[in-house]
């Protein structure tokens, strides 16, 4: 072996150890702090559909179903409400929903679309207030269902032209519905 | 004892005399607060960069000093990139891609190779300054520009009355170019006018 080659590795080596050094000092400072803001933005995004969220624990979700993500909320010790993450499937593809419901009145605090691929101008508008605030103190001990005139309060108006985003969403609010009463009879 | 620092702001200004690093600069002067953070963020890889470089020059061999400077370079970058997401997120998430892509800025290689193997540690340091400075002079430059035409703010704040119509076009790539072409054409004038006065 060549000394002069053994020399240039050596020097390559501290090189390459010293860099390697100040990087992994520079992400055991910075690690924490990047992490703590990501949990704190998550939890700001939940309190979005549930604004008396305090203490978020997660739950484990059923197999091969739509449901996503599924959270407790306490406070004081105290059940006070929980934060699904529903993906029915729409009529272009999933329409992935955050629902908030209180604990133990199982009515919902809060609907959010986070995404779709609904047609632009119709199915789209199940983004809009105008169809979701319709689910907002709706009753969840009850399954709700999709009419073209809703009069009772376990019905929900659809989007004109739009039957079958409207029964999607309703359908996967539906699907938290029976999970609560399924796995939380501490109504 | 400061002679190495003015330089790099006017007489070789990275941006608008040696045409250094032009595509950052392109990309990141959307608006001044995304100009002056990529500036700042590029002086301090550039003022590390050759101080490192500078005091390991008797250390890096010739035949593999390349390898070793883009080392140094790519570990300086990553170090900024981290602290800038923990302690500056809302720029960082601005300058997204623009951040790691500093270490093939060819400004800071560029003077790795050319001042900072070959010079002493106080001289390195003047110059990384002053070519910092000059970059994110121009860029604040090519950045205030286009966020007063194309949106009516500086730093955010509205200079311009609620009437003025903004120039989206600024504010996008054909934007960048135009100004950017005007800074040339400018800069070059008033050397030719300067060589004309002393020749």
């Amino acid at each position: 072996m060549n000394k002069n080659f053994l020399r240039l590795t050596f020097i390559l080596f501290v090189i390459c150890a010293i860099s390697t050094a100040l990087v992994v000092a520079a992400y055991d400072y910075t690690n924490s702090i990047i992490a703590d803001r990501t949990a704190a933005k998550i939890a700001e995004g939940y309190k979005q559909v549930l604004p008396q969220a305090d203490k978020l624990e997660k739950l484990p979700v059923p197999a091969n179903s739509p449901i996503k993500e599924i959270y407790r909320s306490t406070k004081d010790s105290k059940t006070n409400g929980f934060v699904y993450t529903v993906a029915p499937k729409g009529y272009a593809g999933e329409i992935t929903i955050m629902v908030g419901v209180e604990n133990p009145s199982l009515k919902i605090t809060g609907v959010k679309v986070l995404s779709q691929q609904e047609t632009p101008g119709l199915g789209s508008k199940c983004t809009e207030p105008a169809f979701l605030d319709q689910f907002l103190n709706k009753d969840l001990h009850n399954l709700l269902n999709v009419s073209k005139n809703a009069k009772q309060s376990s019905e929900i108006q659809a989007i004109t032209s739009s039957t079958i985003t409207s029964k999607a969403v309703v359908s996967g609010i539906n699907l938290v519905c029976t999970h609560l009463s399924e796995h939380h009879p501490d109504k | 004892m400061f002679s190495e620092f003015q330089k790099g702001i006017l007489k070789e200004n990275p941006l608008f005399v040696q045409v250094l690093g032009v595509c950052p600069a392109l990309a990141t002067t959307t608006s001044l607060t995304n100009a002056l953070g990529m500036g700042v963020a590029f002086s301090l890889v550039l003022i590390f960069s050759n101080l490192l470089i500078s005091a390991l020059k008797s250390f890096i061999p010739d035949q593999i000093r390349i390898p070793c400077y883009i080392v140094v370079i790519a570990s300086l970058v990553t170090v900024t990139e981290m602290l800038m997401n923990a302690l500056v997120p809302d720029i960082y998430a601005a300058l997204g891609i623009f951040i790691p892509l500093i270490v093939v800025n060819c400004i800071i290689l560029g003077r790795a190779e050319a001042f900072a193997s070959k010079n002493g540690l106080w001289t390195s340091f003047q110059d990384a300054v002053g070519m910092g400075l000059g970059y994110t002079l121009a860029l604040s430059f090519v950045g205030s520009v286009r966020e007063i035409l194309g949106a009516g703010t500086l730093l955010g704040f509205p200079v311009l009355s609620a009437s003025y119509q903004p120039i989206l076009l600024m504010l996008m790539p054909p934007g960048a170019f135009i100004t950017m072409g005007f800074l040339f054409a400018g800069v070059n004038y008033l050397k030719q006018r300067k060589e004309v006065r002393h020749g």
